[in-house]
């Protein structure tokens, strides 16, 4: 058992201690997850409110596909874009694979469905109501949707957290395309997963803890937000 | 605003909901819409508002068109209200920032509205936390705060208090006799019906008459 209290030991050192490669490689897990659930709210916030506002032909079907999809296994997802981007793939000649853009792209496919479920599914429920009242009260078309972004922006706020948090706690997908290349595309997870099996028990722990740390502050902030804001 | 509605139809896919009905409300006047659950009164309503399309027939303002200058001068109150996620005052206010009117100018008048309506207390409130008459009477003050020209309203007086109704009434006669403004509510209060209005229409059957 003594290596668990070692590596908690020599976990606290190198927080504390402001390790610089343990630093350097939080900062750019988050950095990378961060680019990807921006490009994530980009295509998923349009998406998500038009697809719930809208009635259109097999609507159900729709949002099953969207739900299954916002649980996709990132080891598959990293499979198929290492497929596309492998050099003998169709979009080898990009020669993306093992490079940050190729991480940001996996994660985008993994966060994507998790923005535009969470948006449409609120939108389904509440959307056309909030629509027509600003149109009652006024409301020209961009207003009308400014004001809908604001009514929903509990939905909006949540959907980009879970994002996020998927992104940043995921190993799966970054492990295949990234490829774990230490000072290019090295992330905390792929880096715990490397230091255990390597029995660095300290590294893995360290970060870990600062993993969970992440985890909490989001999720004390998503309460937060809810708490102050009825959904 | 004249609002005149020639030979309407609405059909939700197959089913016929308004058949070929032909109505004119007049500005200035006072309507009470009654008709049994489902009979589509609210559906009327709502095309009046724009918010719905007619399957065939037409609804003119004044002779016009739908468009964009005469959508804000309708507003239509849902049957159940909705209310913006901030304050009852910012709900109010809304509708005013939508126009771009300053609130200085307008600050007494929301202060008025407020009184008038029993809300000032509950200005800082969260909106969304109000009771279900209390969010009848924030609806109704953002619908009146931009004097509207065409107030359709849906049941406003259904889950509300001898009193709040009583003030609501009040407000809207008021409102009728200054501002010229046409209201229309739909409404099942026999009292109401009988003594509030000028004219009563019923929608039944897909058809409309005048009781
Ligand atoms: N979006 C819709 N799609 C399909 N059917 C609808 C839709 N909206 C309303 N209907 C149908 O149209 C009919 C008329 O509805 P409407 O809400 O106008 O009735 P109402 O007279 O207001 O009734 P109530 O007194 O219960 O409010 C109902 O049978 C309803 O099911
Ligand atoms: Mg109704």
């Amino acid at each position: 058992m003594d290596y668990i209290l070692e590596g908690f030991q020599e976990a606290l050192k190198l927080i504390i201690g402001f390790d610089r490669e343990v630093y350097r490689i939080i900062g750019f897990s988050i950095l990378i997850s961060m680019f990807s659930t921006l490009v994530s709210i980009i295509l998923g916030i349009p998406i998500g409110l038009i697809s719930g506002l809208k009635d259109f032909h097999f609507k159900k079907a729709y949002s099953r596909i969207i739900y299954t999809m916002m649980g996709l296994p990132p080891v598959v997802v990293g499979l198929l874009v290492a497929l596309l981007l492998s050099r003998r793939g169709p979009l080898g000649h990009l020669e993306m694979m093992y490079t940050p853009t190729a991480m940001i792209i996996a994660q985008t496919v993994l966060v994507t469905p998790i923005i535009i479920g969470n948006i449409f599914n609120h939108t389904k429920e509440h959307g056309k109501m909030i629509y027509e009242v600003s149109k009652t009260m006024g409301a020209n078309p961009w207003q009308r949707l400014f004001f809908l972004i604001n009514e929903l922006r509990v939905a909006l706020f949540i959907a980009m957290a879970s994002g996020f948090g998927r992104a940043v706690s995921e190993v799966g997908a970054i492990m295949i395309v990234g490829g774990n290349i230490k000072g290019h595309t090295r992330v905390m997870t792929t880096y715990i997963a490397m230091n255990n099996s390597m029995g660095n028990y300290g590294s893995s722990i360290a970060m870990g803890i600062v993993l969970l740390i992440i985890s909490f502050v989001l999720n004390a902030l998503m309460y937060k937000y809810i708490e102050g804001d009825a959904i | 605003m004249n609002v005149m509605i020639g030979q309407l139809t609405k059909k939700y896919k197959d089913h016929l909901i308004l058949d070929n009905i032909t109505i004119q409300l007049k500005a200035g006047g006072f309507y009470g819409f009654k008709g049994s659950n489902g009979a589509g009164k609210s559906t009327l309503f709502r095309i009046i508002a724009g918010l719905e399309r007619p399957t065939c027939g037409t609804v003119t303002y004044d002779g016009e068109k739908l468009n964009s200058t005469i959508l804000k001068r309708i507003t239509y109150m849902h049957q159940k209200p909705y209310m913006m996620k901030t304050s009852v005052e910012e709900n109010i206010l809304y509708p005013l920032k939508i126009r771009g009117l300053g609130y200085e100018i307008y600050r007494q008048k929301v202060k008025d509205i407020m009184f008038e309506l029993d809300l000032y207390k509950l200005r800082t409130q969260l909106a969304t936390q109000l009771s279900g008459g209390e969010m009848q009477k924030v609806a109704l003050a953002r619908a009146l705060i931009f004097e509207p020209e065409i107030l359709l309203m849906d049941e406003p007086t259904a889950h509300v208090d001898k009193q709040t109704v009583q003030a609501i009434e009040t407000m809207l006669l008021k409102r009728k006799c200054q501002d010229h403004m046409m209201t229309a509510v739909i409404t099942h209060d026999e009292d109401q019906l009988v003594n509030l209005f000028e004219q009563v229409i019923q929608v039944e059957n897909h058809c409309v008459f005048y009781v």
